[in-house]
C-alpha cells in the first residue's frame, strides 16, 4: 500500500489520500494513522482515493467509516474515489456503503 | 505285600503246651494280619493320585482294599460310576442284597456262603456312597475288619476328593493355558509400525499382563496418510482377546478403505462392525483413532472413551477428551472429530489405563500426573526415547508388583516443518499478516478442485469470505493473543467447501456485533459480508475448537459472483 497526500486551497481545503494495492487488517492501521493526521491538520473535505486498490476488507472499510465520522464531527465531508477493480468494489456493494460514502471524481486533485 | 513269619517247631508237647502253641500261633497270625494291614494302609496312602487317571486311581485303591481286608471282591458305587475289584461272579446275589439295604450306615450280612460288609463312604456333607466288601466261603467280618474297613472308606473318600481336586486343577490349568495362548496369539498380530514417513517418529508397544487383557494398537499408512488406533477391550483372558482381534481387524479394514476419508466415517464403520458382537456378549471397548498427513500440521482424532491421550505442545500437555462413549455401549453413536494443531517437536501420546493404574508395593497408582510430568520433562528426547523412558518408569514404579493389566503406549513425534505440502490444507498463525497467505493458497486449491470456467468468480468470493472469517478469528476467538488457524478445502459434487478451524474462544453469536447494510457503523461487517458472499456459512463448536464451513455452489445462481 502507498499513500499520497494532495491539498487544494482554491475555495476549500481538500485533502486527498491515495491508497493503492491491498487494504486489509494489516494496512488499515496505516490508513487510520493517515486519516487521523489529515483530520487533525484541518481540512474541509477528506478524500480517499481507492481507484488503485484491488482488495479491500472489512477492517479497511471500518477505517473509512471512522474517517467519515471524524470529518462529520468537525463539520467537514468525506468522499471516496471508488476502486476501479470490481473485486474491491464488491465490499461497498455488499455493505451498501456505495450509497453511504460520497463519490468523488477519479481525477480530483491530479 | 504279605508277611512271612516262621513258626517255631515245638515237636510233641503235653496237651497244655499244645493249647499254648495254638494260642501262640493265633497271636502270631493276628500280629501278622495287623502288620499286613499296616503295610496295606501304607500302600493305600502312597498311591499317587496326580500321576493317574481319576478312575485308575480309585481302582488301584480298591485293589488294595480287597487285599487288605482279604476280600474276594470289593465294589465301590462312586460318583464316577461303579468300580469293582476282584471277582463278583459267585457273589452277585449277595452284592445286590447288600446294596439294597444301604442306608448310609455300616452293615454286615450274608447270602448263601458269601459274607458281605457295607461301609459308608462320606464324600461330602450330603453325599454318602456305599463300599461293599465280599468274602466267599463263609469267612465273617470281625470287629477288627470293621475298623479297617472304616479306615479304607476314609482313604477311599480322600482319594475321590483328591481325584476331583486334581481334575479341577487340570481343567482350570487347561483353560488358563488356552486363554493365555489365545491372548498371546491375538496380541502377536500387533506388529511394529512400518513405512513411517520422514518427518515422523513413532513409538508403539504393548506389554501383555500375565492374564492378557484386550489392549491393542495399529499404525498404517494409506495413500500418504498415517492412520492409527489404540484401544482397550474391557475384561481379560480369552473373551477380551477374541474381541480385541475383532476390533483391531475392523480398524485395519476401515483404514484401508479409500472411500473413508473422514475420520468420523472410519469410526462409524468400525462401530457398525463390532457393535453387534459387543452388545451380544456384554463387553465394550475404548478406541481412539487418528489420522495425520505429513506436512499438514494437524492431527485428526476421534476418541471413543479412551484415556490417557494428550498432545504435548511446547510446555503444555493438552488432554484429548472423548468425543463419544466406548464402542459397544450405545448403538449408532455419532462420532466427533477433533482437529489438533501439531508442530515440530510436539508429541501425541496415547496410552492405556494399564500404565496409569500400575500400582507399587504400597498400592499407590502411577497416575496421569506422573505420566504427564515424565513426558513434559523429557519431550525434547523424541518419541522413541520418551516411550522407553515411560515404560522404564512404569516398571520401576511397579517394583515387584506384577502388572494387572496390559500396558500399551503409542507416541507420535512430529518433526516436520509447518510448510504445507498438500494444497488442500493450510495452517497459518492467527495474525493479520498470515491471513494474507489465504489468497495464494486458494489459487492453488482452485486449480486442483474447480474447473477453469468457475475459478475466477469463486476466487473473488472465497478470498474475501475466508479472509473475513479469519480476521474474525484473530480478533475475537484469539482476542489478538495469537494461535493457529487451520484451513482445508474440498469439493463434493458441485459444492466447494472451505473449513476454517481454530482453538480459541467460542463464537458468541448473541453478543457479536453485526452490521446492518447501509448503516454507518465501525464494527460488525465481517460475518455479514461473508454471508453475502457464500451460499452457506455454518459454525460449530466442537469440544475446544471452532469450525466455520463456507460453501459455494457454482451451479447455483444467486448472483453473488
Amino acid at each position: 500500500m502507498t499513500i499520497a497526500y494532495l491539498t487544494s486551497e482554491r475555495t476549500l481545503r481538500i485533502v486527498t489520500l491515495t491508497f493503492t494495492g491491498r487494504l486489509d487488517a494489516v494496512s488499515s492501521r496505516a490508513m487510520r494513522i493517515a486519516f487521523t493526521a489529515a483530520v487533525e491538520q484541518g481540512c474541509d473535505e477528506l478524500v480517499a482515493d481507492l481507484s488503485e486498490v484491488f482488495f479491500l476488507d472489512s477492517a479497511a472499510l471500518a477505517a473509512l467509516v471512522s474517517a467519515m465520522k471524524a470529518m462529520a464531527t468537525q463539520g467537514g465531508s468525506f468522499r471516496i474515489v471508488p476502486p476501479t477493480s470490481g473485486d474491491a468494489m464488491r465490499i461497498f456493494q455488499l455493505t451498501r456503503f456505495d450509497r453511504v460514502f460520497g463519490i468523488a471524481p477519479n481525477s480530483i486533485g491530479r | 505285600m504279605s508277611s512271612q513269619l516262621a513258626l517255631v517247631e515245638v515237636g510233641s508237647l503235653p496237651e497244655e503246651n499244645l493249647r499254648l502253641r495254638d494260642e501262640s500261633n493265633q497271636l502270631t497270625g493276628a500280629i501278622a494280619d495287623a502288620y499286613d494291614a499296616i503295610l496295606g494302609l501304607c500302600d493305600l496312602a502312597q498311591i499317587h493320585v496326580g500321576s493317574l487317571q481319576s478312575r485308575a486311581s480309585t481302582s488301584r485303591v480298591m485293589q488294595e482294599v480287597c487285599r487288605l481286608l482279604r476280600c474276594d471282591a470289593a465294589v465301590f458305587v462312586g460318583p464316577e460310576g461303579t468300580i469293582v475289584a476282584g471277582d463278583t461272579g459267585e457273589s452277585s446275589a449277595a452284592l445286590g442284597l447288600a446294596l439294597s439295604t444301604f442306608d448310609g450306615t455300616r452293615r454286615t450280612g450274608w447270602h448263601d456262603h458269601v459274607m458281605w460288609a457295607l461301609e459308608p463312604v462320606h464324600l461330602a456333607a450330603d453325599s454318602v456312597v456305599p463300599l461293599v466288601l465280599l468274602r466267599n466261603g463263609g469267612r465273617p467280618f470281625t470287629s477288627g475288619d470293621a475298623k479297617l474297613s472304616e479306615a479304607v472308606a476314609a482313604t477311599l473318600a480322600g482319594t475321590v476328593a483328591l481325584v476331583r481336586l486334581h481334575r479341577q486343577a487340570i481343567e482350570h490349568a487347561v483353560v488358563e493355558r488356552d486363554h493365555a495362548v489365545a491372548s498371546q496369539f491375538a496380541q502377536s498380530v500387533l506388529s511394529a509400525p512400518v513405512g513411517v514417513p520422514a518427518g515422523l517418529e513413532v513409538f508403539a508397544r504393548c506389554l501383555p499382563a500375565r492374564q492378557a487383557g484386550g489392549d491393542f494398537y495399529a499404525v498404517t499408512m494409506h495413500e500418504g496418510e498415517m492412520r492409527f488406533a489404540v484401544g482397550d477391550v474391557a475384561g481379560k483372558g480369552l473373551p477380551a482377546a477374541l474381541l480385541m482381534a475383532r476390533v483391531l481387524s475392523a480398524c485395519r479394514t476401515a483404514f484401508e478403505r479409500s472411500d473413508l476419508i473422514d475420520i468420523t466415517a472410519m469410526m462409524e464403520a468400525i462401530d457398525q462392525t463390532v457393535y453387534p458382537q459387543m452388545s451380544e456378549v456384554g463387553l465394550f471397548s475404548t478406541l481412539l483413532i487418528g489420522a495425520h498427513r505429513p506436512g499438514s500440521g494437524v492431527v485428526r482424532i476421534c476418541n471413543a472413551g479412551h484415556s490417557p491421550a494428550m498432545v504435548i505442545a511446547g510446555h503444555m500437555a493438552i488432554p484429548i477428551p472423548p468425543g463419544m462413549p466406548p464402542l459397544g455401549v450405545l448403538e449408532g453413536c455419532r462420532p466427533e472429530e477433533q482437529v489438533l494443531a501439531v508442530g515440530p517437536g510436539d508429541l501425541l501420546l496415547i496410552g492405556s489405563d494399564g500404565i496409569t493404574d500400575q500400582t507399587n508395593d504400597g498400592g499407590e497408582l502411577l497416575g496421569g500426573d506422573r505420566l504427564q510430568a515424565t513426558v513434559l520433562t523429557n519431550r525434547g528426547l523424541g518419541a522413541a526415547a520418551v516411550g522407553e523412558l515411560i515404560m522404564a518408569n512404569v516398571a520401576a514404579h511397579a517394583g515387584t508388583v506384577p502388572s494387572s493389566d496390559d500396558q500399551t503406549l503409542l507416541i507420535v513425534g512430529f518433526l516436520e516443518n509447518f510448510a504445507p505440502q498438500m494444497n488442500d490444507q493450510l495452517q497459518i498463525a492467527a495474525d493479520y499478516e498470515s491471513v494474507r497467505e489465504i489468497g495464494p493458497w486458494l489459487d492453488q486449491v482452485l486449480i486442483l478442485l474447480v474447473r477453469e470456467a468457475d475459478r475466477a468468480a469463486m476466487k473473488i468470493r472465497l478470498e474475501l469470505a475466508v479472509h473475513e472469517v479469519c480476521i474474525n478469528i484473530v480478533d475475537h476467538a484469539y482476542d489478538g493473543q495469537g494461535g493457529w488457524i487451520l484451513l482445508s478445502a474440498s469439493r463434493i459434487g458441485s459444492q466447494f467447501h472451505v473449513q476454517v478451524t481454530d482453538f480459541g474462544q467460542a463464537y458468541d453469536a448473541e453478543n457479536a456485533p453485526r452490521a446492518t447494510p447501509g448503516v454507518v457503523q465501525v464494527r460488525g461487517f465481517g460475518l455479514g459480508i461473508v454471508e453475502q458472499l457464500v451460499d452457506s456459512l455454518t459454525y460449530e463448536r466442537i469440544d475446544r475448537l471452532n469450525r466455520w464451513t463456507l460453501t459455494i455452489d457454482p451451479s447455483r445462481t444467486k448472483g453473488k459472483s
